[in-house]
């Protein structure tokens, strides 16, 4: 029975997939968790990263289509803190703006269509598929170079975080006024924590463009609740410890959706129904603790009740 | 070492929320001064404060720390040179990092350069933090890789007092800061305030509720209400005043009586 569901092909593909959307996990842990930040514009910026990746491959670059999308990734995380830090926009109705805007700069990257096909050039995954002839390397190939992209990433951020401008970065999220008066500008930190995040979303839209050989417009569509299911499973999985160790811990929480998925499509759950499960997942995720937290006095009311019932 | 010159700040102006809250006020603190302010709830004393580190920027008037204009500077920029401690003891510390970090973070102050975004806690800044947590005698120093939310407030206060302090500000302004402590800690915090303050020479503004405190700590005491300086005592004169002296001379200043909870049940 679990042998049928857990076909090897089935699990290396959601962890494969688990492994590139981390990316994005990963970009909402440091806006969402660590600078505590709202930033809407992840749609709109992952489908920027996807959209540059596979145009920038079709052109016969798939390693520069990587920092390609990062750039442009940057690039949209700047203008978000741009509008919240210097134009008075409040952080939410910021990554909104921009989100709506990109739906247009998307269009007009994937050259005014709705999507791109990678055909006929190499990509990052079919250049890796060449080097050996072996019967494992073929299985695990895509799954070990998605592996090394995150696991390389999350050693970046290890050692970012933890350099002067990653503790003030932190320190922003946490007690804002704290780092003002120790003469950083919050607004400089805002914008480098926004401008990484986007990078890492964008970088993840490119690998998954050359992943699955394109690009749709509609890609990013939900991406910013699929992270946050995700980066909350993550933060369950793992609580405490290093920036390295809660990072592994949004990989594992991406690789497990992916597998909630898989296993929910193999029961014939229709792709389309993914989103709802996604939205329930966070609800449920953020619903759990506030409703641990009160249980003492809900039951203490519940009691209350039941004897003026009795009464 | 402070100069400020007439400054004045309207909060809301032309609603039915105006507010005035400073009234061209003006002071002098030579340095090393230690001046303690008392004053009825919404006189202005916080907003003194805040004109100083730079919260808002005063609608007249101007703000000059040892020789430099600074009316103008950003909030941040002038942090270097100000230390600033609140009534609630969560405000000065980052909970979710851990007490090195915290102090590694307040310890920017000392770096003029701005290339030293990238670098990481040195092995000497450790030690330094570490002898500086030994001055408390709370046993922090054994804790330095603990987030500062499992402290408790009065500890939180200590540190912050450290942090503020750890590269000597041009100024010290000190808001309540013991007010939400109990009453040993408090006691404890202020001791180490007073040793901090005249062991470096650190110029001074404390807000307190306590009427003998304020006659007690420093070297002058600053009275305040409706947004101005109503009495500001040194010297001699201060040395003979008591608290019904000072009652009665925010008597005849503010034409009514101190309407501070918290002072007249301190007192």
């Amino acid at each position: 029975m679990l042998a049928s569901i857990f076909s090897t092909s089935v699990i290396v593909t959601a962890l494969e997939l688990g492994c590139i959307y981390a990316l994005v996990a990963l970009a909402l842990y440091i806006s969402f968790s660590i600078l505590n930040i709202a930033d809407l514009s992840t749609d709109g910026c992952f489908t920027l990263g996807c959209a540059t990746g596979a145009v920038v491959t079709t052109m016969g670059h798939p390693f520069l289509a990587l920092p390609a999308a990062m750039l442009v990734g940057v690039l949209s995380g700047f203008i978000t803190a741009f509008l919240q830090t210097r134009m008075g926009i409040q952080s939410i109705l910021a990554g909104i703006i921009v989100n709506t805007g990109l739906y247009t700069i998307n269009f007009l990257v994937m050259g005014r269509s709705s999507n791109v096909n990678i055909f006929g050039v190499d990509t990052i995954f079919s250049l890796a598929k060449e080097v050996s002839e072996a019967e494992t390397y073929k299985t695990l190939y895509k799954l070990v170079i998605a592996l090394v992209i995150v696991l390389v990433i999350c050693l970046i951020l290890h050692w970012f975080l933890n350099t002067t401008l990653g503790l003030s970065i932190r320190a922003t999220g946490d007690n804002e006024h704290m780092v003002k008066a120790s003469s950083i500008n919050p607004a400089f930190t805002i914008t480098v924590g926004l401008c990484v995040s986007g990078s890492l979303t964008a970088l993840s839209g490119a690998i998954l463009a050359q992943y699955q050989k394109s690009c749709d417009i509609n890609f990013g569509t939900g991406q910013v609740t699929i992270a946050l299911a995700s980066l909350m499973i993550g933060e369950t999985l793992i609580r405490r410890g290093s920036i390295f160790r809660r990072a592994i811990g949004v990989v594992l929480g991406s690789c497990l959706y992916r597998i909630i998925v898989a296993i929910a499509l193999r029961f014939n759950l229709p792709a389309e129904a993914l989103k709802l499960a996604s939205a329930v997942i966070v609800t449920v995720a953020i619903f759990v603790p506030y409703f641990k937290g009160n249980m003492d006095f809900y039951k203490r009311r519940l009691t209350e009740r039941g004897r003026k019932a009795g009464q | 070492m402070l100069e400020l010159q007439q400054i004045s700040k309207t909060f809301h102006p032309g609603t039915i929320n105006e507010k005035v809250a400073l009234r061209k006020v003006s002071l002098h603190l030579k340095p090393g001064d230690f001046a303690t302010i008392i004053g009825s709830n919404g006189a202005g004393k916080s907003t003194l404060f805040n004109a100083i580190t730079g919260a808002f920027y005063v609608d007249e008037g101007r703000v000059i720390l040892d020789h430099e204009d600074i009316t103008y500077k950003a909030e941040h920029l002038r942090s270097r040179d100000i230390g600033h401690l609140f009534q609630d003891p969560l405000m000065g510390t980052a909970p979710h990092m851990t007490i090195e970090e915290n102090m590694a973070l307040a310890y920017l102050r000392a770096n003029k350069s701005k290339g030293q975004l990238f670098s990481r806690i040195t092995k000497a800044e450790k030690k330094l933090f570490r002898e500086q947590l030994s001055q408390l005698d709370m046993g922090l120093e054994d804790r330095m890789k603990n987030p500062v939310g499992l402290l408790s407030g009065g500890q939180r206060q200590a540190l912050t007092l450290l942090m503020a302090t750890m590269v000597t500000p041009k100024i010290l302004l000190l808001d309540e800061h013991t007010a939400a402590l109990d009453p040993a800690t408090a006691q404890k915090v202020l001791e180490l305030t007073k040793k901090i303050v005249a062991d470096r020479q650190i110029t001074c503004l404390m807000v307190t509720h306590n009427m003998h405190q304020a006659l007690e700590l420093g070297n002058r005491t600053l009275m305040m209400d409706g947004g101005d300086i109503i009495l500001d005592v040194q010297g001699e004169e201060r040395a003979h005043m008591t608290v019904d002296d000072l009652l009665e001379q925010f008597k005849i200043r503010a034409g009514e009586r101190l309407d501070n909870d918290r002072i007249l049940l301190s007192k």
